[in-house]
């Protein structure tokens, strides 16, 4: 469905994309997911017609997002970060306007436009405007003005950023059964656990570059035999004292009295890190260990947390 | 651009956008209905003005009542003789306009031969009026000092011998002077006006008619901005729709809004006011031009302006400044040399122009080339919108 080759964008001396290849098929849920500045939105702002690239080629169902841009932009739908409605424009009015712009009209329009507002729970409320909806809702009609058009693939730009958990488990929901139905999504979000539910597979983008890819249990082999340890402290360490936890963990981060840690074998590693840390004065408040996830996969290739 | 479609749907968004807005008929009727109105009455008065009030000293006389006349059969006033004492009186409380004298017994002093000093007195706050008072006294003066030489030529050519000869010369020569003068006075054939002055209500009518429509037209540029600060505008153009598309669906909602305002407000002024607007193929063209030129002003903001700050600005920057110098706030022709060549330049100059021409009467044709520049306008403005436009987008 979609194919990324060496794709490259850059806004004066920065380099926002930096030679991105990835493909995703007919179908797929595909993540893509990076801290703020990793060039998520830069990238869909490429497949999304907004902008031309610097280099590489984008090929969105076997037709040329530069050359084809007319065909290309029928078969895509955008879901942007922010609200982008009409606050002075009804739920309804707003999904028959951005229907009419890809050319639908008379009853088909109509009848299209209370499917998506149904399938957000947002029926009754369709002739209310839009400025008097709460975030949840307006982000569920978002979804639904991209989708109004039919398109055979869209790209969600973290669809769920600060909404209610009712409101994100109804798009969570809604985005699993239009990928049962044949759509195909291109998600990006900060929230692993949305990410580890819905896709397929993911793409982990930092400083412009993918720096690895594959499906959940492709990607956490990737994190090896790592797990993490979250340690929350009474009485933090100095950074000296801490450098005596390098020989014993992967990797470690410090924030304010919490420490995330990776280590090869927790369970030999454990007993030796709450030793050390004992030597420093400190005291163990709170101790958590848990599976190799997303965000282990990305301290463990970059050394920082995703939401960083 | 991919078809017309989607251009004419962001043409019809806006267009409902607007006319859903409370703030929408106060500013693009009201307002310059009731501007209109107080700055009309106030320099020019009705469309018929009543005849204003003139102060001659003394008496009435034949030469004092041969002027009256000539000034009341043009209704340009009503006469007042007073003493001049009482006259400048009335003139500081605003009671006559302009006060003139003649010497005491103007038909003796006349045919004397002696000095005739005419004192003409005017009114500083009525002074437009009052020129013109003046004007037709020193043709009446003129036309005196012709009779006069006329008359005292003739009787010094008949050499009278005694102040009885004079005497009972005077009678008859002056008579057959005045037989004269009439059998042969020039023959004066009036026709229909075409003179670009119409009345100051008119004027001020045209000229407020055409900063609104460039306020409003500069006011709605604000809409691409709103679709920046919305999001909307990645929805837009992912959707089958080029930046120039958008500009112009953008353009088209702003044209057809300034041509609902501007043809409104004629329709209204009209009605209300009695403003003769003059050959309606004629206003339509120019209607049409005029929205079309404020629309393209409007275009050249939503290119350049990136914030709604930035709307007000050059907005208020283009309607003081074409306004000042294009006739919507003072006449044109009273502004220095210089500033009539600049004023050339803006868009106010040409469509009022051809509104007061077709206002006098004269026919569709003659306002071609205004209506030609006010297209250009538009197409000038369209085109350094999208240039700008485009240039932004692809940074």
């Amino acid at each position: 469905m979609l194919v990324v080759t060496e794709l490259h964008k850059k806004y004066g001396s920065f380099v926002a994309v930096d030679s991105v290849s990835f493909r995703i098929n007919d179908g797929e849920v595909y993540g893509l997911l990076g801290p703020n500045g990793a060039g998520k939105s830069s990238t869909i702002k490429v497949l999304s017609c907004l902008t031309k690239p610097d280099g590489g080629h984008v090929q969105i169902d076997g037709l040329d997002i530069v050359a084809q841009q007319a065909q290309v932009k029928t078969r895509i739908g955008i879901v942007p970060q922010d609200i982008a409605l009409y606050d002075d424009f009804s739920a309804k009015e707003n999904l028959l306007f951005f229907g009419r712009l890809y050319g639908m009209h008379g009853a088909d329009l109509r009848k299209r436009a209370d499917e998506l507002l149904e399938a957000v729970g947002l029926l009754e409320r369709g002739k209310d405007h839009v400025g008097s909806f709460s975030g949840g809702m307006k982000r569920r009609i978002n979804i639904a003005a991209g989708l109004m058009h039919r398109p055979k693939m869209v790209y969600l730009d973290e669809p769920t950023v600060g909404i209610d958990p009712q409101s994100r488990r109804l798009i969570l929901d809604l985005v699993k059964r239009l990928n049962t139905e044949g759509l195909t999504v291109l998600f990006t979000t900060h929230y692993m656990e949305e990410a580890e539910e819905l896709c397929h597979r993911i793409g982990i983008i930092d400083f412009g570059k993918i720096i690895a890819e594959g499906t959940i249990p492709e990607l956490r082999a990737v994190a090896g035999e790592v797990s993490p340890i979250e340690i929350e402290l009474r009485d933090v360490p100095t950074p000296q004292q801490l450098e005596a936890l390098g020989p014993i963990v992967e990797s470690l981060t410090v924030d304010g009295s919490r420490l995330s840690l990776l280590c090869r074998d927790s369970k030999t590693a454990l007993p030796a890190i709450l030793q050390s840390l004992a030597q420093t004065g400190a005291r163990v408040h709170h101790l958590e260990m848990d599976e190799p996830d997303l965000e282990t996969v990305f301290l463990k290739l970059t050394g920082r947390r995703l939401r960083d | 651009m991919s078809g017309w479609s989607p251009v004419l749907r962001v043409t019809q968004r806006d267009l409902l956008a607007q006319l859903r807005s409370r703030s929408f008929l106060v500013q693009t009727l009201l307002l310059p209905m009731i501007l209109t109105f107080i700055i009309g009455n106030a320099l020019g008065g009705s469309q018929s003005p009543a005849p204003s009030p003139v102060v001659m000293v003394g008496t009435e006389n034949r030469v004092t009542k041969a002027l009256a006349d000539v000034l009341m059969t043009r209704q340009l006033a009503s006469i007042i003789y007073a003493t001049k004492a009482a006259g400048q009186q009335m003139l500081t409380a605003g009671k006559a306009i302009v006060l003139i004298e003649f010497p005491v017994d103007p038909e003796r002093t006349l045919l004397r031969g002696r000095e005739f000093p005419i004192l003409v007195m005017l009114d500083s706050a009525s002074f437009f009026r009052g020129t013109v008072i003046q004007s037709i006294v020193q043709g009446f003066a003129q036309q005196l000092q012709t009779t006069r030489a006329t008359l005292l030529g003739a009787v010094r050519a008949l050499k009278p011998a005694t102040a009885q000869e004079l005497a009972a010369l005077l009678p008859t020569v002056q008579q057959k002077v005045q037989s004269d003068f009439e059998a042969r006075a020039p023959q004066i054939t009036a026709t229909q006006i075409t003179g670009r002055q119409a009345g100051f209500f008119t004027y001020y009518a045209i000229a407020f008619g055409v900063m609104f429509t460039l306020l409003s037209a500069t006011h709605g540029a604000g809409s691409l901005v709103e679709e920046f600060e919305r999001g909307t505008i990645a929805r837009l153009l992912s959707a089958p729709l080029t930046p120039a598309g958008l500009l112009i669906g953008k353009f088209l909602a702003l044209w057809a809004m300034a041509t609902f305002q501007l043809g409104s407000f004629v329709l209204l002024s009209s009605l209300f006011y009695g403003v003769r607007w003059g050959e309606p193929l004629g206003v339509l063209a120019t209607v049409l031009a005029t929205a079309a030129a404020a629309a393209g002003f409007g275009g050249i903001i939503i290119g350049l302006a990136t914030s709604f700050e930035q709307v007000n600005v050059l907005g208020l920057i283009f309607v003081l400044v074409m306004s000042l110098l294009g006739g919507s706030m003072y006449p044109v022709d009273a502004l220095p040399g210089i500033a009539q060549q600049l004023s050339r330049l803006t868009y106010n100059r040409w469509s009022i122009e051809a509104f007061q021409l077709l206002s006098s009467g004269v026919g569709s044709l003659v306002i071609a080339l205004d209506v030609a520049v006010l297209m250009g306008m538009a197409v000038a403005g369209l085109g350094i919108g999208a240039w700008s436009l485009s240039k932004r987008l692809a940074s």
